[in-house]
């Protein structure tokens, strides 16, 4: 049956490259999401060099809400939305690019030179010189490279701990374990610390040119302060259509929450 | 008070008693107008549980007795001249939330935050916290003036603090201290007790010209005088005067010495600061107030021991605030006559020096070129000189730097601006001079001073300046004006590990638990080993089932190789040293009857029946040829091989 075999055959062709084109596609749909994505990226690129930065904003936030992130997203939005006037938000998108980054010299840069722009200079309490030195170096790494530091240090005290039951002796295996320990500890504490005050904190800026601070969650209560654009707060609770943020100077006060970008 | 009783029995009719009966052992709880005792037998300390609940039952009676007290008070109702009265609220016992209080405005009273204290004390089992609020008010009118009476909104109660009336007397009230001590001495004469005067402590604010340019320096000096054998017992509290309109830079260090005035030696402090104005008219530098603490000698008066405070113990104390007179300045705007295009508004006396990195370079190799602003001026505020437009050049602005000096107490330092200058094409150029233009407020007239003409030779390019030129392109330098840096190039790596705390992932947090299963394994096996080495039966367990393996494998070989007396042999011995080794018995001498005995209570007995019977048959083996088959023999040994597997899972 030459015809029924040809048919058979024919039939096995038709399918096969189909599945592999399909799987093929899969494995790839994230190079060409990328591939996209990278366009985008450059599209925005030239309309602020052309001047044109709320669309080139516009642009970068789009990439941003279909769930990608990275620090130089965040960081070219703070810059376009920097040039396009919403300080506020700018403020808010480096916070976001140096919660990735904290040691990029641009994001710093960028994130202390808006923040001159602020019109609220609110004191904070004077730092002491010891705890001021040593929490500006903890600061300049992610949380993760402490996690990857207590965990090679902490595999490494187990692994002497294990050569030495077996027999094996680095010597000085008592100081080197007792070493990795230290650092394991420190890298823990440091972790714990960067996350608890860059990571873990719910943190507010205030995106309009100016907003009544007030001592309650409602337009009925009294004015505190004016607080103006780009001022950055903690936010401790949220009623109604209100935020309690804690400001540097230790204030408190209920802020709209329209009147605020969440970091 | 309390009464403590054992068995809950309290004397005192007024007392409330609350009776917890926590084992048969008693626990008993007295609680009494919000005190508690407690009483245990020594027989229950022991037992944790009832620990607990007793505990809980300690906190119970807390809340329900729950008591608060708020009292206000005030240290004199009678002022004298630039006297203070400390206003304090004080809320005590139990209450949970106190808050933060702050004092409406008190018409005819200036409010000075004087501090919080908190207190906590354990009583009896209880805890108690005490807050309060200090203020220190100062008078700033006379006759009867009022503190009204305030709303205390705690744990959802109201409290009411009592109206106090504080009288002032004509002069009571607080005057500005920038009287001359010439003056003073008069109102020394006024007959009144001997105290801490004017004449002793006053401040002062002068500045060193009045009339200037709009960006000219001020310097205003501030002095507080201190009359010798006046103690402070504080810190004073200093708040510099109001300088709107003013760019503000401090002038370090603060000067300390001693000053005779009208025969009276001082120890003067003085406080200098540069002030700048920044629009032309007049302007006001406010009053600077200082708050300070004194002691006064002590009063002939037996019955002052509870006015003292703790800081005047020896002495009664006082609280001084002084004043200074505001000052006028008179800022003149900047001539328009003779302003040269290129001014940006630096006021003082400045030099101009630009130089470059390199004065030969191929075509894309940047030259980065400083130009440096020195001089005395507020060179915080001098801004970046105009860069002529070159046609043969890209330029960029790649950063400034200042450095700020107060020598002599003038402002004054360096600017640094960098450019980096690209090429574009080869050939000689002229990078011309830059200029700079300022007004000088000493001449009154506009200065403009120039850089000297830089020559560049430029060649054509090699490669390796093409591509440092395409990567500063894709740096992309900020542009000259611009002030942020420059946007990155690269979308990085989206949505990366960094997007993730690995801290606060579980996964990632389980990889801890990895270098502890593995040393715990090091740990098993290392004792494993050891026993093996010295527990002879333990050793022989754990390799019964190998060493019946190696001879099955034996007996196969002899099967293979047609040797049935080697083949049975074998069979036999794998199964009789496996079911020795199992119980660590003499292989030697183990018969079916034996192992039948020994095997009763250890081992399924349908094991045992196998075993026997393979055993058996291999023994019918060994002694009846006649009964040799392959066929039966691979059967024999299959089942010895499965018997043995089985033999093991029931371990």
């Amino acid at each position: 049956m030459p015809v029924a075999g040809r048919q058979e055959f024919d039939y096995r062709v038709g399918e096969e490259p189909l599945t592999r084109w399909l799987v093929i596609l899969f494995l790839l749909w994230p190079a060409f999401a990328l591939a996209g994505l990278t366009d985008d990226f450059q599209e925005a690129a030239e309309l602020y060099d052309a001047g044109n930065f709320a669309v080139a904003a516009a642009k970068y936030q789009a990439i941003i809400d279909k769930g990608y992130s990275s620090a130089e997203l965040h960081y070219n939005l703070g810059c376009a939305r920097f040039k396009a006037g919403e300080l506020g938000r700018a403020i808010a998108s480096f916070r976001r690019a140096q919660r990735l980054v904290p040691d990029d010299e641009d994001v710093k840069i960028n994130s202390q030179f808006a923040r001159l722009f602020v019109v609220d200079k609110i004191d904070t309490a004077p730092a002491r010189f010891f705890p001021d030195q040593v929490e500006t170096f903890l600061s300049k790494f992610h949380p993760n490279h402490y996690f990857w530091l207590a965990l090679v240090s902490f595999a490494l005290m187990f692994l002497i701990l294990a050569l030495r039951r077996l027999g094996i002796t680095i010597k000085p295996a008592n100081t080197l374990a007792t070493f990795l320990m230290v650092v394991t500890i420190l890298a823990t504490v440091s972790m714990v610390w960067v996350l608890k005050v860059n990571y873990l904190v719910n943190e507010g800026v205030i995106v309009v040119s100016e907003t009544e601070v007030l001592s309650g969650p409602g337009s009925e209560f009294e004015l505190q302060f004016d607080a103006h654009e780009g001022l950055t707060f903690r936010v401790l609770d949220q009623k109604s259509d209100c935020y309690l943020g804690l400001f540097a100077n230790k204030l408190k006060g209920w802020v709209k929450i329209a009147d605020v970008e969440r970091i | 008070m309390c009464a403590i009783k054992r068995k809950g029995h309290c004397e005192s009719g007024g007392c409330r008693t609350k009776q917890s009966l926590v084992t048969k052992e008693i626990a008993t709880l007295s609680a009494c107008d919000g005190r508690l005792a407690m009483t245990l037998t020594k027989n229950n300390c022991h037992s944790f549980i009832p620990f607990v609940v007793i505990l809980f039952l300690l906190a119970v009676p807390n809340l329900i007795l729950a008591e608060v007290t708020v009292t206000a008070n005030v240290d004199r109702t009678e002022l004298h001249e630039n006297e203070t009265v400390s206003f304090t609220i004080t809320i005590g016992g139990d209450a949970v939330d106190i808050p933060d209080i702050s004092l409406p405005d008190l018409p005819g009273f200036t409010i000075y935050s004087s501090g919080t204290t908190k207190n906590f004390s354990y009583v009896n089992g209880r805890m108690e916290t005490s807050k309060q609020f200090s203020f220190t008010l100062l008078p700033t009118r006379t006759g009867i003036l009022q503190i009204p009476s305030m709303s205390l909104a705690i744990d959802g109660k109201t409290y009411t603090t009592p109206t106090f009336e504080i009288t002032v007397p004509k002069g009571g009230a607080a005057q500005t201290r920038s009287n001359t001590p010439s003056t003073q001495r008069e109102r020394r004469s006024q007959p009144q007790r001997r105290q801490v005067g004017p004449e002793d402590l006053f401040i002062t604010t002068a500045v060193d010209k009045d009339t200037v340019y709009v960006n000219e320096q001020v310097t205003l000096s501030f002095k507080f005088h201190q009359g010798e054998g006046v103690d402070i017992l504080q810190n004073p509290d200093y708040k510099p005067p109001q300088k709107t309109g003013f760019w503000v830079e401090d002038l370090p260090p603060r000067q300390t010495g001693y000053k005779t005035i009208d025969n009276r030696r001082y120890h003067v402090t003085e406080i200098k600061t540069g002030l700048f104005p920044t629009t032309s008219g007049e302007q006001m530098i406010g009053s600077a107030e200082l708050t300070v603490k004194v002691r006064e000698p002590r009063r002939h008066d037996p019955f002052s021991f509870f006015d003292r405070d703790l800081s005047g113990f020896f002495g009664r104390s006082r609280t001084l605030s002084l004043k200074s007179d505001p000052i006028k300045i008179v800022t003149l705007p900047l001539p328009a006559a003779g302003r040269p295009d290129d001014f940006g508004g630096a006021v003082g006396g400045y030099r101009i020096k630009a130089v470059a990195d390199k004065n030969r370079v191929e075509v894309n190799e940047p030259i980065t070129l400083k130009v440096k602003i020195s001089g005395t001026g507020n060179i915080k505020s001098v801004a970046s000189p105009e860069i002529p437009e070159l046609p043969d050049f890209r330029i960029y602005q790649s950063g400034d730097s200042e450095n700020i000096s107060k020598t002599a107490y003038r402002v004054g330092g360096s600017k640094t601006f960098e450019h980096v200058f690209i090429p574009k094409r080869a050939g000689t150029y002229l990078l011309p001079a830059i200029s700079f233009s300022f007004f000088d407020p000493r001449a009154r007239t506009y200065q403009t001073v120039v850089t000297a003409p830089i020559q560049i030779e430029v060649t054509p390019a090699k490669e390796r300046y093409v591509s440092q030129m395409q990567n500063l392109d894709a740096n992309k330098i900020d542009l000259v004006a611009r002030d942020i840096r420059y946007l990155k190039s690269d979308i990085g790596n989206l949505n990366g590990s960094k997007n993730v705390l690995l801290a606060l992932n579980p996964f990632s947090l389980a990889l801890f638990s990895v270098p502890v299963i593995g040393y715990l394994v090091v740990i098993g096996s290392q004792r494993r080993r050891e026993r093996l080495l010295t527990d002879q039966s333990y050793r022989r367990l754990k390799q019964a089932r190998k060493m019946a393996a190696k001879k099955l494998a034996r007996a196969k070989k002899f099967l293979l190789a047609d040797d049935p007396d080697a083949f049975y042999l074998e069979t036999n011995r794998s199964m009789l040293e496996y079911f020795a080794d199992r119980f660590n018995l003499p292989a030697y001498g183990l018969t079916t009857d034996k192992i039948r005995e020994y095997a009763q209570d250890r081992l399924d007995q349908s094991l045992v029946i196998r075993l026997v019977d393979l055993l058996q048959q291999g023994d019918f083996g060994r002694f009846a040829p006649a009964g040799r088959d392959r066929e039966q023999m691979e059967c024999l040994w299959q089942d010895a091989r499965n018997l043995i597997i089985e033999l093991e899972k029931s371990r």
